[in-house]
């Protein structure tokens, strides 16, 4: 049924979707840990529409995604099931909305499908406040006005009846899990609520009364395999036989305990879990009951090709000077003590000064780059920095050249201020410019999700370069209508690079797709795309199917380094 | 009986011969040594005609598991391989033969009481002037109650006889699962408690228990306890039915890993395939801890930094073989090495396991 909806609007599954969707209703939940690009949106929604076909489950469904996602969801309705089914959906902003939504599937016969989309934020608008009042037995109840006997039951029908608060403070969530009890939940971004501590985290975790469970997201270990039980738990439900663990904080400890390395410092003898996952094949057997991970080689599709392209560029005079100033340790010792006043660890050192030069590379008229508070060349001699550097302008020949043949092109940028003056100079040379940042505070600072998401749509439909922050856009966005990209400056993590790419090499990618990487030659910008590349391969071949974290350890670092200082002579300048 | 006779019976050895009479006896040693004894028993089935010492054990195995001993036994002396074989099988009577020829007791013939229980009688043959001596830990009431209760140890042999040409249970090429239903497999049922469970199952397509978790592994644990014989090929597809037989929650969204299917090898009837003969080869699994010494940089309270020694505690499982197998042991690690020689474990996906929904 759902194919031939998809059908009538030109659309199809792919081979692997329709095998895995039918996996995860078999199973009722489950966490959906395709590669991103490969149609993680479009699951969700046939997950949903599936087990509301099966007909054992209240036709209740609701979708949670990050605010910025919400018009991309949208979109994806429209375009697989048509803009009469979009319609249908109630967006769900807060509290109120909540409450209206509840009422709603109140009044609607059982029978009736309602669909309601909402976001992470609004799950946490609440009303009220927890007050506690003290209900001695013996005394009367305000309320009904009769003797409160052995733990605060008072008579049948009081409100406070047994209830030790006189209030409590409510959210949307509070309400939403009563509009979703035995129905259809669909989680996008599963790793925003992988902290058991987080407000937001313990409000998604309250819509665990669904019957059909489903949490996305594209990297289910971000940083370590402790971000995996808060998934597990609203997906499998605690203390059961898919996951074994009691619920929120204790769960995490447990299967730390179990499935992370112990580390003892002989030192002081104390214990703590240390990053890296063991009991490899016990853990591997646990999560293959509810994760359903791909990567884009397993798919059994032909996707479009993607090519990676180096250009490596000089730098210019000014930026060498600077350059060579951060990498003097005596100069950058007096430096820090001039604006901290303290010591500073060995690796601290290293990176701080690596971010000074990435962003010397990258930004050079950045107060970062130039040194804050007190600026380095108060302590040596050096030339005022220019943002006419060769990378800059590279960066704006390539994403004029793009935006002409193709009509659209990305930028990503670590160093989210050089953004401005790129897009300043690709405005005088006639080309359309969507900005993902804004000035706040005199800073240039990534937008808030939902103007975001308005700038995407408005590039989309007009085409040119869209702008962005390589951190900010490393989730969910879908640029397969996008097939080259240009990253100006890269990030010290390595899945912010792989999402950036992800959001533009994806399975419906209709063309091949470049994506442009503008290095400083002989310099931390090369070493470090060298050490991501290295990463790249090391994710792709992960035995099976281990999900591994792909962090950069400390030795990785201070290896960069050394060869930073040991190329300072071989610096390209021109 | 003759004058002689009735002149040294009291009422503790009538019993004991009245027992003698009535009961099929078995013979371990020499069978013909009893030929001039004058009391015979009602039949004599010999040890030697069940087969070699693996079908000694399997009747050792049987007799304890099930609680059935020999009520009498005919011991040939000779060799004290004999002695210990009926010690171990726990008889309620006991014959032997002694050279005494009326002396006193010698030393060495304490030691059948010591095994054997109380002498009672010992009475001279004619020929050959052999002493046939009766042993018994039984008191004369139970000696007596003995008798009115039905022998079932002739059952055991004929079971023991009847799995020499036919197992116990066995699964059909068509699929379906079949008990053995003679008069020894019947009683065997009946002393299991397992009757039930065989009306139910007989005939049945082996895939009703692929549902049924409990019942299986109750059958695998009859199986692998002796209790219960099957072949070996039906043996390993029972074990596979097993692993088949998870529920839809636990069953893996995508065809398990190698180290995945190594992790199911954790389990009380974990086992492999040996890939040569089709073998099951019954696996022990343990985690194993592996400490790694290490410095990590250590920040102090004030600030300070320093290099720390930790130990870094890792967790592994570890898979022991027989030891006829080398290596014997295989790392989790190595389950590469192994799944070469090794057919591990599998469990399907969940649309398999739940094909009504699916």
């Amino acid at each position: 049924m759902i194919a031939d909806i998809l059908n009538q609007h030109g659309q199809k599954l792919f081979q692997f979707q329709r095998e895995d969707i039918v996996k995860l209703l078999t199973k009722r939940f489950g966490i959906l840990a395709w590669d991103p690009g490969c149609g993680k949106t479009l699951g969700g929604l046939v997950f949903a529409l599936g087990a509301l076909s099966i007909g054992d489950c209240v036709p209740r469904v609701l979708v949670i995604t990050p605010q910025d996602l919400i018009p991309q969801w949208f979109a994806e309705i429209g375009k697989f099931f048509g803009a009469e089914f979009a319609a249908e959906w109630f967006v769900v902003s807060g509290l109120e909305d909540a409450i209206q939504l509840v009422r709603l599937s109140r009044k609607v016969p059982k029978t009736y499908p309602l669909f309601a989309i909402t976001w992470y934020e609004a799950l946490r608008d609440a009303i009220g406040d927890e007050r506690i009042v003290q209900r001695n037995d013996g005394e009367l109840c305000p309320y009904c006005n009769r003797i409160i006997h052995h733990n605060g039951l008072c008579s049948y029908g009081c409100p406070f009846n047994g209830s030790p608060y006189i209030s409590r403070r409510r959210d949307a969530a509070w309400f939403l899990k009563k509009f979703v009890r035995n129905g259809v939940l669909v989680v996008d971004e599963g790793t925003y609520i992988k902290s058991c501590e987080s407000l937001r985290g313990i409000a998604a975790r309250r819509l665990v009364t669904a019957k059909y469970r489903l949490i996305m997201t594209g990297t289910p270990i971000k940083n370590l395999l402790s971000d995996l039980p808060m998934l597990l738990q609203l997906a499998a439900r605690p203390n059961s036989q898919a996951y074994p663990f009691p619920p929120e904080q204790e769960g995490i400890n447990r299967f730390s305990k179990q499935f992370m390395v112990v580390e003892r410092n002989l030192l002081n003898k104390r214990r703590r879990i240390g990053p890296e996952p063991t009991n490899l094949s016990t853990i591997q057997l646990l999560l293959s009951a509810t994760v359903l991970r791909r990567r884009k080689d397993q798919l059994g599709e032909e996707i479009a090709p993607l090519e990676i392209k180096v250009h490596e560029v000089p730098l210019t005079y000014e930026q060498a000077l600077w350059y060579r100033a951060w990498c003097d340790d005596e100069l950058f010792e007096r430096w820090f003590y001039a604006t901290h006043n303290r010591s500073i660890s060995d690796l601290a050192k290293l990176l701080s000064r690596m971010t000074h030069l990435l962003f010397v590379i990258g930004h050079p008229t950045s107060s970062t780059a130039t040194g804050s508070p007190v600026s380095l060349d108060l302590l040596a001699n050096l030339p005022q920095p220019t943002e006419l550097t060769h990378k800059n302008l590279l960066v704006v020949d390539l994403a004029e050249q793009f935006a002409r043949q193709e009509g659209y092109c990305v930028v990503f940028a670590q160093t989210v201020g050089v953004l401005e003056t790129i897009g300043r100079m690709l405005r005088e040379r006639g080309i359309p410019v969507h900005m993902t940042v804004e000035k706040r505070a005199n800073k240039l600072q990534s937008l808030p999700p939902a103007k975001r998401s308005m700038v995407i749509q408005k590039f989309r439909h007009q085409g040119g370069v869209l702008l962005a922050s390589i951190s900010a856009m490393a989730h969910g966005h879908d640029f397969a209508f996008v097939p080259r990209a240009v990253i100006h400056s890269l990030p010290f993590a390595y899945d912010s690079y792989a999402q950036a790419i992800c959001r533009v090499h994806r399975i419906v990618s209709p063309k091949p797709v470049e994506v442009h990487v503008v290095c400083a030659s002989n310099s931390l910008d090369m070493y470090l795309f060298e050490l991501l590349r290295r990463k790249e391969f090391a994710a792709s071949s992960v035995l099976d199917n281990a999900m591994l974290e792909i962090t950069i350890s400390k030795d990785e670092w201070k290896k960069v380094w050394e060869r930073v200082q040991e190329s300072l002579d071989n610096l390209v300048v021109a | 009986m003759t004058g002689r006779w009735l002149r040294i019976i009291d009422s503790k050895q009538l019993a004991a011969l009245q027992l003698i009479r009535s009961s099929k006896a078995l013979v371990i040693g020499a069978d013909e040594l009893f030929e001039p004894c004058p009391f015979q028993p009602e039949e004599m089935f010999r040890l030697q005609d069940l087969g070699d010492d693996n079908a000694f054990e399997e009747l050792k195995q049987l007799c304890n598991t099930l609680r059935v001993y020999p009520r009498v036994v005919f011991i040939d002396p000779f060799r004290n391989i004999h002695i210990e074989k009926a010690n171990s099988l726990m008889p309620q009577l006991v014959v032997t033969i002694e050279f005494n020829n009326g002396l006193p007791h010698r030393n060495w013939t304490n030691r059948f009481a010591w095994l054997f229980g109380e002498r009672i009688a010992s009475i001279t043959s004619a020929k050959d002037r052999y002493e046939f001596t009766i042993y018994t830990p039984l008191t004369l009431k139970k000696l007596l109650e003995l008798k009115h209760q039905p022998d079932e140890f002739p059952v055991v042999i004929d079971l023991l006889l009847k799995r020499k040409t036919q197992p116990d249970l066995w699964i059909t090429p068509d699929g379906k699962i079949r008990f053995a239903q003679d008069h020894a497999r019947t009683w065997l049922f009946q002393k299991l408690d397992i009757e039930d469970l065989v009306y139910r199952l007989n005939s049945q397509n082996i895939s009703v228990l692929a549902t049924d978790r409990t019942k299986l592994v109750f059958l695998l644990r009859c199986i692998r306890s002796g209790l219960l014989r099957v072949s070996n090929e039906d043996l390993v597809k029972l074990v596979n039915l097993k692993n088949a037989a998870v529920i839809p929650a636990k069953a893996p969204l995508l065809p398990l890993s190698l180290r995945a299917r190594f992790a199911l090898l954790n389990d009380e009837d974990g086992a492999l395939v040996d890939k040569s003969t089709n073998e099951l080869v019954p696996v022990t699994v343990i985690p194993r801890t592996r400490v790694e010494r290490t410095e990590v940089l250590m920040v102090n309270d004030d600030g300070s930094v320093k290099w720390a020694l930790v130990e870094r505690t890792h967790t592994e499982l570890v898979a022991f073989l027989p030891e006829k197998y080398s290596p014997n042991h295989y790392f989790e690690s190595d389950v590469f090495e192994l799944a070469e020689r090794f057919e591990l474990p599998d469990v399907p996906t969940v649309e398999k396991v739940d094909r009504k929904r699916a």
